[in-house]
């Protein structure tokens, strides 16, 4: 053992880039999903289907039968494909009753359900925090080609990329050439086609996340913040743009744009609303960026559910079936994926004003 | 509002781990990724393949982490684990592993003490990165690490002899390439 040499790397750290984790957490989940069914969901559909047969005549009973955990949520509705009619029924009931805009937002969030299940049942690993990611990378893909001179050719690496989940994927096309006119013998020692052509690309992070830019393949890099490696790591608190100068292996400079959005990843819940009709907070709603995946309950203090959303804009306006619902405290519960695919579950109390 | 609070206590997020909680596994990947991306770009050749060891690892510690029983350093234990899933990323994915062909060492220096001392870390790290799989794993092993040979050659399934002969031209090959590093970087 060489004792210089373990002090020198005794203390050496390197942030990972976002993705790491991001497969990681997928991975877990579906372990954790599949873990979950076995255990929890057979019980669970045993015990839904008694109280089914007990309580057949109100239905509202039926509702109170969901799990109380974030991780249900998708075997959650399992349970509900199985017995989907009970389900849509009784939002159909509550439907005809309502204010045109909760009807929209009730029908809403069944087809919505729908979809969820559609997805479920192909068992694909594919999420929503993963496909926003690729929604803007897409947005990266069409700025390239939108700045690049209009005798590029469409690029096919771009129709593939929604399939991958990778963010060095981005980087790496950039290296792709896009002017034909340019296209030189590469003559890097890798032999890797040489980055000839700058771009912007957008990077979504939350409020206090770092992350890590890694630049194209390239002789030489000088970042506007004076770095001068290939990979720098920005924990920026508002919404910048970073530049990195970059020299390729035919000695050309190209400049590439890194527009850093921040988001605030934390989600907003009112303590009280007033369903009076006056055009101010009328209707319970939660706020926040990037949030997939959402869903809210109220319940009533008995623990009776009163309303269910799958969108974020889509709220509470204080009524059910049976009318307005009176001056009181509520319960909510929220779960939803953040930008990095990460699971929240918020719950807590909030007023009904008259 | 509803935000995150961190968490700091290790034992805390241990035992969340092993009820599988999400976010003592996310505080668990936030306190020792860095670190242990560290270790694992000493055992890849660039960060893209360490992040994928980093990932394989972490999978294998929330996987196995009611097998910590608690005696030794977490920290350590992480580290062996990090370091057997960057084993086994070359065993999987590389057929020729140890291969005694590259023998382009050129004149062979006498004096096979390196003189890390002046270097950066990072300078370091891109020279280890440059050798072959083989003569890095065996490298890291032994010289950082400290593992023996008898423990190197269990770990990675070759002779005691293999993996001397491995540590020996990794370390020539090494000291060639800093002494022409520090010729470039000088300028002669």
């Amino acid at each position: 053992m060489d004792p210089i040499l373990r002090d020198k790397f005794k203390d050496f750290e390197q942030t990972p880039s976002v993705s790491v984790w991001s497969k990681l957490d997928r991975s877990l989940r579906l372990k954790r999903y599949a873990r979950f069914s076995f255990k929890v969901g057979i019980p669970l559909v045993i015990a839904s289907l008694i109280t089914l047969s007990l309580f057949d005549n109100s239905k509202q009973s039926n509702l109170q039968t969901l799990p109380k955990d974030s991780s249900s949520l998708q075997s959650n509705q399992d349970i509900y494909s199985s017995q989907p009619s009970a389900k849509v029924d009784s939002l159909l009931d509550i439907a005809p009753a309502n204010h045109d805009q909760s009807l929209a937002g009730n029908s809403s969030s069944v087809s919505r359900k729908s979809s969820k299940n559609s997805t479920i049942n192909t068992s694909t690993p594919v999420e929503v925090s993963s496909v926003s990611v690729n929604s803007s990378d897409h947005k990266t893909i069409s700025n390239l080609q939108a700045s690049s001179s209009p005798s590029a050719e469409p690029n096919s690496k771009s129709e593939i990329l929604p399939a991958q989940n990778n963010l060095h994927s981005i980087v790496e096309d950039f290296s792709l050439p896009v002017n034909s006119e340019n296209i030189e013998t590469p003559s890097n020692s890798n032999d890797l086609p040489d980055i000839l052509s700058g771009g912007t690309e957008i990077k979504q992070i939350c409020l206090g996340e770092e992350i890590a830019l890694i630049a194209p393949e390239g002789k030489s890099y000088k970042w506007s913040n004076g770095d001068i490696s290939r990979t720098i790591v920005v924990k920026p608190n508002d919404s910048q743009d970073v530049t990195v100068l970059l020299t390729n292996w035919s000695d050309q400079q190209i400049e590439m744009h890194y527009r850093i959005e921040i988001l605030d990843c934390s989600i907003y819940i009112p303590r009280a609303f007033t369903p009076n009709g006056d055009g101010q907070n009328d209707v319970f709603l939660a706020q926040g960026d990037g949030i997939s995946n959402f869903n809210m309950k109220v319940y009533s203090k008995q623990g009776e559910l009163l309303f269910e959303s799958f969108e974020i804009n889509t709220g509470w306006d204080g009524r059910t079936i049976s009318g307005k619902q009176p001056f009181d405290v509520y319960v909510y519960r929220i779960s939803f994926n953040d930008i990095n695919g990460q699971i929240h579950l918020v719950s807590g109390t909030f007023t009904l004003l008259p | 509002m509803y935000r995150y609070t961190p968490m700091s206590d290790e034992i805390d997020i241990i035992n969340g781990c092993k009820k599988q909680v999400p976010r003592y596994q996310r505080a668990l990947y936030d306190k020792f990724a860095s670190k242990m991306l560290g270790v694992c770009l000493r055992y890849s050749h660039d960060q893209e393949e360490a992040e994928d060891m980093l990932q394989e690892g972490f999978v294998k510690v929330f996987s196995h982490i009611n097998d910590y029983r608690g005696d030794g350093s977490f920290e350590g234990w992480i580290r062996r684990v990090m370091i057997n899933s960057a084993i086994n990323y070359f065993v999987k994915n590389k057929r020729h592993y140890f291969q005694d062909d590259v023998d382009d060492l050129g004149e062979v220096i006498e004096d096979h003490r390196v003189h890390y001392d002046q270097l950066h870390v990072k300078d370091l790290l891109r020279v280890i990165q440059a050798l072959p799989d083989g003569y890095r794993t065996v490298f890291n092993l032994y010289e950082i690490e400290g593992y023996q040979h008898k423990e190197i050659a269990e770990m990675l399934g070759i002779s005691v002899s293999t993996s001397k002969t491995q540590l020996l031209h990794s370390k020539r090959l090494l000291q060639k390439r800093l002494a022409d590093y520090s010729r470039e970087t000088k300028g002669y």
